[in-house]
């Protein structure tokens, strides 16, 4: 049906509100999972353990900053906000025990946050088929950004498509190098090739065959990258830039084994590398090779001095003291803090059909990231943002220009 | 054999009897017809409750319609012939505030919609018929738009446009319908588009995408939900030159001889053009409409089978299903694209039950998403779907109905009680970024009267589904 739009049609809706309760004098609602009149449980299924566990581990602090900020205020319609985390080690095959655990057993009301494409192959239908809202995932794959966009799947983050796409016409257009000079190394799976089809699309628009790309790979959870090594190697001479698509200590072991093979290479990596653990693992094996080292966010850089960042950093030093600001943990913060606010908008009444039509609503929204915030029946991005970032000699994250 | 649609409505009785060849088509519901206001479950009698609530307070507005109608005072009305018998209804009647208007009543608006129903292309008058009910039974099943019920009569033209003369006519002269909506076809539109404007009738949501109905500026009476053809087909083109990087000198067209096929070519000629190829040297093959003879079209593209890489085919489903077969057949590796008219589930249908071979590489542009999505107007519309046709299965042209349905009730809604042919189509030219969560906003004006420009890619499956590709 149209949705309502039009005062026509606003008051047709009126309308049945006030036949609705003639009807039912007593508005009892229904009982929605997670939701009682003190409180609200989210779930998040993510990697806690493994190679990816820091991803997991930075998402949910920024979650809990913004929740904890939250319910420092009284909660959201005076209910607080909670989030239970599982474990699914960055396995898909644990996520589909972690997420039934989630929605079945602890009956949490959404799931936020979760780390991962190859999990949120499983995870996403899971969700959708359960009528459970899956909101800001830590993924920018296609699987979750379908057109028209699944009801209940919303995320805060631009896509892989959309940094890689960055990245090829930065490295093309500033740095002058050849789209056929461009290799992709890439987790093998579905991240790895959200990634490469990002590279594949950007091709096509500079008129170059995809099949002609240079494409390496490891395995999830592994750091063998010397096939990948030897593949770059033999073909040094074509080669002057390989967009990355891995997690950090796979890309720390790539780019450490080909600049000791003392080749000039542009290195550059998609967000979900976790930017942090990534310049870490560099700068432990010297700071000739971290030096240079690009990376896009989908984040501000978590030293800026904005008005979101600012609040963020304040908030980590009092909720978690330990932590340092860093570009995972304000994602999960700007992701959760997104979610606060439409559970404000969407009332007291609060259900999954309500809180959908809360973020749907939210148009042009600035929390002072440097990007307006919009959802839609039909955008289920809030950002279509991506910043360029470069790792200096001292392991320390700059801006960096990508037009 | 002239069946009689209007026995759904209980209590019909004046139906005009009406001449051949204007064979009137049985109604949507299979099997009995159910009592008004729905089966007697708990859940239905409540909301017939709600309906009546609304109902009520809805009269009390238009009764203040009127007043506030009478005050102002309307526009002129179309010259007015007298007013449809009135129905029987649960509605109080009132002086009608739209009164002289055809096709409106204080309870009901009645619509009309000539398409085959009969003929090589069949399904696709049944699906965009199943389509447009769906979305009118959910607005009754609220109350109706402004208290008025929706109704549709459809007539079948075969797809043949000396038909469509007689079942317009019978439409607009002697139903007196209100307005045309969901046409199918683009040569019986050739012919209903001159009539309407002559009759200052609204002609909205047709299935078709020719340039008949997408003039600049665009006719005041006509509005469009689709895309052009030559839009899917330059889409397609640009698929297979820049995703397949076939190029375009290896395509080839296979048309219907006549304004469909032409306007599927336009789109073709326009891309080609684009990469500085001279179209006229592109490989044209043609089939009669309504006959599923591609004998000639094969064996030309069999003569240039070393040259041709990919066919663009502007083709209806019985036609491109026998095509298909024969291309595969030649055992040469041809990519086959076809609009969204062919009907994709039709398509599917006869190729999957051809064998596995005839399947693959067959890609269709579409115009709505696809009807297995899990966004929120598709989610809304299967359970609509699965409310009001038994078994009717979701389909591409049952969805776009289904849209273009809502978008007709969004702009009666709009148009307010005071409804006639004139405020409908200013309500319609006020729709702006309309977002129906199908993956693009809806938007017309009075230079805009096409709803939507987006085009997506699918590939036809083994199981006979379709799994969305990128076209660019």
């Amino acid at each position: 049906m149209s949705r309502p739009n039009g005062s026509g049609s606003l008051w047709a809706a009126a309308l049945v509100a006030v036949a609705a309760g003639l009807l039912r004098p007593e508005p009892a609602r229904a009982q929605v999972n997670g939701v009682t009149e003190t409180e609200v449980v989210f779930g998040m299924s993510a990697a806690f353990s493994g190679q990816a566990k820091e991803l997991g581990r930075q998402m949910k602090i920024g979650i809990d900053v913004a929740f904890a900020a939250a319910n420092e205020a009284g909660g959201v319609h005076g209910r607080k906000l909670a989030l239970v985390a599982m474990d699914d080690g960055y396995e898909p095959a644990r996520t589909q025990t972690a997420m039934k655990e989630l929605v079945e057993k602890r009956k949490v009301f959404g799931i936020v946050g979760n780390v991962g494409t190859p999990t949120a192959v499983v995870a996403v239908p899971y969700a959708v088929e359960k009528g459970v809202l899956f909101f800001g995932a830590f993924t920018g794959a296609g699987l979750l950004r379908n057109d028209p966009p699944d009801r209940f799947v919303f995320n805060y983050r631009a896509s892989y498509a959309e940094e890689t796409a960055a990245m090829v016409r930065y490295l093309i257009e500033v740095r002058r190098i050849k789209p056929n000079q461009i290799a992709v190394f890439a987790q093998e799976d579905a991240y790895g090739d959200a990634g490469f089809n990002g590279v594949a699309h950007m091709m096509r628009r500079y008129k170059r065959d995809p099949a002609q790309v240079i494409r390496v790979g490891y395995k999830r959870n592994t750091t063998d990258v010397a096939d990948a090594v030897k593949i770059v190697k033999q073909n040094a001479s074509k080669i002057r830039a390989v967009i990355m698509v891995p997690t950090a200590k796979a890309a720390a072991r790539f780019v450490q084994k080909l600049r000791d093979e003392r080749l000039d290479l542009v290195f550059s990596a998609v967000s979900f590398v976790g930017s942090n653990e990534l310049a870490e693992e560099l700068m432990q094996l010297g700071p000739r090779y971290a030096d240079g080292v690009i990376v896009t966010q989908v984040v501000p850089l978590p030293t800026s001095k904005a008005t979101a960042i600012l609040k963020y950093q304040q908030l980590l030093s009092r909720f978690a003291p330990s932590e340092k600001p860093g570009f995972v943990s304000l994602e999960g913060y700007v992701a959760a803090s997104v979610l606060v606010e439409a559970l404000k908008r969407a009332g007291k009444n609060l259900s999954t059909d309500t809180l959908i039509e809360a973020i749907e609503g939210i148009k042009g929204w600035d929390m002072g990231i440097g990007v307006p915030i919009t959802f839609g029946p039909s955008e289920h991005q809030g950002s279509h943002k991506v910043w360029g970032t470069v790792i200096d000699a001292q392991g320390i994250f700059r801006a960096l220009e990508l037009e | 054999m002239p069946l009689d649609l209007d026995k759904n409505g209980p209590g019909r009785r004046d139906t005009p009897k009406v001449p051949i060849p204007a064979a009137p088509i049985p109604p949507l519901q299979r099997g009995s017809t159910p009592p008004p206001g729905g089966r007697g479950d708990g859940s239905s009698r409540s909301l017939l409750i709600a309906g009546t609530v609304v109902g009520l307070i809805v009269t009390a507005a238009v009764v203040a319609g009127v007043v506030r109608a009478a005050r102002s005072g309307g526009p002129p009305r179309p010259e007015a012939a007298a007013a449809p018998a009135p129905e029987p209804a649960a509605v109080p009647q009132v002086v009608g505030s739209s009164a002289g208007v055809n096709g409106v009543s204080d309870s009901e608006i009645v619509f009309g919609m000539s398409s085959p129903f009969s003929g090589a292309i069949k399904e696709l008058g049944r699906a965009m018929r199943t389509g447009v009910e769906t979305a009118f039974a959910a607005a009754n099943e609220a109350g109706g738009v402004h208290g008025r019920k929706l109704r549709l009569v459809a007539l079948d033209d075969g797809y043949e446009p000396a038909r469509t003369r007689e079942t317009m006519r019978e439409l607009v002269e002697q139903r007196k319908v209100f307005a045309i909506v969901g046409n199918v076809g683009t040569p019986t539109a050739a012919v209903s588009i001159p009539y309407v404007q002559e009759k200052k009738v609204i002609f909205f949501g047709a299935l078709s995408g020719g340039p008949g109905l997408r003039k600049t500026p665009p006719d005041r009476y006509v509005f469009n939900y689709r895309p052009s053809y030559a839009e899917e087909t330059a889409a397609a083109v640009r698929y297979l030159v820049e995703v397949r990087r076939i190029p375009p000198q290896q395509l080839a067209v296979f048309m219907q001889d006549d304004e469909f096929g032409q306007a599927g070519l336009a789109g073709v000629e326009q891309q080609v053009r684009r990469y500085r190829r001279d179209p006229a040297q592109l490989l044209k093959v043609t089939y009669r409409r309504n006959s599923a003879d591609v004998a000639s079209a094969v064996a030309r593209i069999r003569q240039n089978v070393s040259k041709v890489k990919a066919v663009v085919m502007v083709a209806t489903y019985q036609a491109a299903i026998q095509f298909v077969q024969r291309v595969r057949d030649l055992g040469a590796p041809v990519v086959l694209t076809n609009v969204s008219a062919v009907d994709s589930n039709a398509l599917a249908e006869g190729l999957a039950g051809a064998g596995p071979r005839y399947v693959s590489d067959v890609v269709v542009t579409q115009i709505v998403p696809n009807p297995g999505s899990k966004a929120t107007a598709v989610l809304r519309y299967r359970q609509a779907l699965e409310k009001g046709a038994l078994g009717e299965n979701p389909g591409f042209l049952s969805l776009e109905g289904w849209i273009v349905g809502n978008l007709l009730v969004e702009g009666l809604k709009r148009a307010g009680p005071k409804l006639d042919t004139e405020t409908l189509v200013e309500a319609l030219e006020g729709i702006r970024g309309l977002d129906l969560g199908i993956g693009t906003t809806i938007s017309f004006g009075p230079s805009e009267h096409q709803g939507s420009h987006k085009v997506w890619g699918t590939m036809l499956q083994p199981d006979g589904t379709y799994k969305a590709i990128e076209l660019e």
